[in-house]
């Protein structure tokens, strides 16, 4: 039986940009989302799909009202910064469009990063490393910092670092906007492969359609409402 | 084993941008050094004092006309200077009535202009004193004779030579003694010429190097006047030494009718007159040290403030993998520690060089100690750390997604 892993419940995110500015990036959103699932996230530009997919993440908080958000049961509303931080960095693998490599570190490094921060002992953390990069087929890129790499192998050292700490989800945004089709492509399937192997959960944002039809399914927002 | 991640980061973020590193450095780097060498320029001359006072003789008491303040913070040299307002009176009466001297000799001031054949020289110091004075004074002859009764009684017109004196009157592998030399318009015989004492100090403010030395009888009848400039006594044992300070100061002031014109001084004193020098300096050298440190810490702090505002999508990417607020505010202060130190680092560098160059070129042993070096460190650290602690907060508390949307 598939467990659901994110659960949004009313869910809403105003920004304000003066007092009575306002954009209501998400409005009253409901979704529940299983474990295991591979799913695109479609919509125009400015319907809300980062502003979801950044709630889902732990990065932004949504609007305090009667809405509900659930990450693997923990609901972010009753951790403090800290324990926060920790769930983002046990549960959830950001990819982003622009990869957010950090550019003075070389593939090895950025990949072995979020071990650190999770204090997985040294021998077990070059271990992963190594067997991460390598299932990338980056073995002779580990030297590389991002500049010296293709816009493909960038993305591909940001996977990596996805999923140092096995993360149960992913949460990928526009992954292929700065790629050519083929390098798409290829990212698209080691996803699919990854979601199938070893279960976990996708979210992938895109307006392209070819790359939301290699998903599963397709939720589709608009003007920050859910249309179905 | 996120500090060893952290230094490593530093290092790396310090050498991907090296000339604003130094120039971030460059407050501490100066800060560092000046403490650094002026305690040890400090700390080689207090050195080099004490052994020099305890070099001079034993049990000294020195009697000099005009007023030393020893215990108020503020010395006049120019006090040491004053009119002689002592006499043979004075000498007399510590004769007869103060026990526990050992030696005693007076001295009266001559003229200082002294010359031999064209060579003229005015900045000696020209006295006319007792035959014990070297022996009081630990001064050795390097050749002749000793001063003595005989020539006190013949008024003989000699000289001793201090070795500098000798030197500059005559050439150096020149023989001295039984040669003339003219004072005061008289025609004087070199009898002796003193060792030259290193870097000797002067007790009182007589440099015994740059001294000539004549019978007190002969001076008595040239001058024609026979106050006393200074009267150094040599009291029996170093227990007696504050007992017979204390009765020559009373028999004096009695003699003065109570008049405090004079005064007297132990090597003890002399230790605190300068010592109180030393507590200035040190004072002024703390002041400078406080404000450069404050001016390195805000330059760090200034750059630290733009570095987080330049590296907010870092902070932001960090967050995202999981990095929670205290590990980014651990690895600022890391940063900023490690900028501090390597300047620390190299201001404490500067400053041993500088020391052995002030050892060789101006002859003071400036000695940087291990305290000072740790301490130079230790303080750059706790700079770059307080400096570093705003805006580390600052990086710490930046929103993960804001952070992530900087462009
Ligand atoms: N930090 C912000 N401040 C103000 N408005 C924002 C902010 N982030 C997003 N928005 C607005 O929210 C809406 C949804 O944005 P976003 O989720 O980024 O759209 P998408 O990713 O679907 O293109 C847009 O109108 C955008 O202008
Ligand atoms: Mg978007």
């Amino acid at each position: 039986m598939e467990s659901t892993v994110i659960k949004l419940k009313n869910l809403s995110k105003t920004f304000y940009l003066t007092k009575t500015n306002k954009v209501e990036a998400l409005k009253n959103v409901s979704l529940e989302i299983k474990q295991g699932d591979f799913l695109a996230l479609m919509g125009p530009s400015g319907s809300g799909k980062s502003t979801l997919l950044n709630l889902v993440g732990l990065l932004d908080i949504p609007d305090e009202n009667n809405g509900e958000l659930l990450i693997d049961d923990h609901n972010p509303k009753d951790l403090n910064k800290t324990e926060l931080a920790y769930l983002r960095r046990d549960t959830i693998g950001f990819i982003f469009q622009t990869f957010n490599l950090l550019p003075r570190m070389n593939a090895w490094e950025n990949v072995l990063l979020p071990m650190r921060y999770a204090k997985v002992p040294r021998k077990s953390r070059k271990d992963r490393t190594k067997k991460l990069l390598t299932m990338m087929n980056l073995q002779n890129r580990i030297k590389h910092k991002p500049a010296e790499l293709s816009g493909g192998e960038r993305q591909r050292v940001a996977i990596a670092r996805a999923l140092a700490n096995q993360p149960k989800i992913i949460l990928a945004d526009e992954p292929t906007g700065n790629l050519d089709s083929k390098s798409g492509q290829d990212i698209m399937k080691i996803l699919k492969e990854l979601n199938r192997k070893e279960g976990v959960t996708m979210i992938i944002v895109t307006h392209d359609q070819e790359i939301a039809d290699m998903t599963d399914y397709t939720i589709k927002l608009k003007d920050g409402e859910l249309c179905s | 084993m996120l500090i060893n991640e952290n230094v490593k980061f530093a290092f790396s973020s310090l050498w991907g941008n090296k000339i604003r590193s130094v120039l971030t450095m460059l407050g501490v780097i100066i800060g560092v050094f000046s403490v650094i060498t002026l305690v040890s320029i400090g700390e080689g001359l207090r050195n080099e004092f004490s052994t020099q006072v305890s070099d001079i003789g034993s049990n000294l008491i020195i009697v000099a006309s005009g007023q030393i303040d020893t215990e108020s913070e503020s010395f006049n040299p120019a006090s040491l200077l004053g009119n002689a307002t002592l006499s043979v009176d004075d000498v007399d009466r510590l004769k007869e009535e103060v026990p526990n001297i050992e030696k005693m000799v007076w001295t009266i001031n001559m003229p200082s202009q002294v010359s031999r054949d064209d060579k003229t020289l005015r900045s000696t110091i020209n006295f006319a004193t007792q035959p014990e004075v070297l022996e009081i004074m630990t001064y050795d002859l390097e050749s002749g004779r000793d001063m003595t009764y005989g020539d006190m009684d013949a008024k003989a017109r000699v000289v001793i030579l201090g070795g500098q004196v000798k030197n500059s009157l005559f050439d150096e592998d020149e023989e001295a003694i039984d040669q003339k030399i003219n004072l005061v318009n008289e025609e004087f015989t070199v009898i002796g010429v003193m060792e030259e004492k290193e870097n000797a100090i002067s007790f009182g403010d007589t440099n015994f190097n740059n001294v000539i030395i004549l019978p007190f009888t002969t001076g008595e009848e040239i001058v024609e006047d026979s106050s006393i400039f200074r009267i150094i006594l040599q009291a029996d044992s170093p227990e007696t030494v504050d007992t017979v300070a204390t009765d020559v100061n009373n028999v004096i002031l009695d003699q003065h009718d109570q008049n405090e014109d004079f005064s007297v001084l132990t090597q003890e004193d002399l230790l605190d007159l300068f010592e109180s020098f030393f507590s200035i300096l040190t004072s002024a050298i703390t002041g400078i040290a406080a404000i450069s440190l404050i001016v390195g810490g805000i330059g760090i702090m200034n750059i630290m403030l733009v570095s987080v505002t330049e590296r907010t999508r870092e902070i932001g990417i960090r967050k995202s993998i999981g990095a929670t607020s205290t590990n980014i505010l651990t690895q600022f202060l890391i940063e900023a520690g490690v900028i501090s130190l390597i300047g620390g680092g190299i201001g404490v560098g500067l400053a041993f060089i500088a020391s052995q160059l002030i050892a060789i070129y101006a002859g003071i042993p400036a000695t940087i100690t291990l305290q000072a070096l740790l301490l130079g460190l230790l303080i750059s650290m706790g700079v770059g750390i307080v400096f570093g602690l705003a805006p580390a907060i600052k990086a710490a508390q930046k929103r993960p997604i804001e952070a992530l949307r900087y462009e």
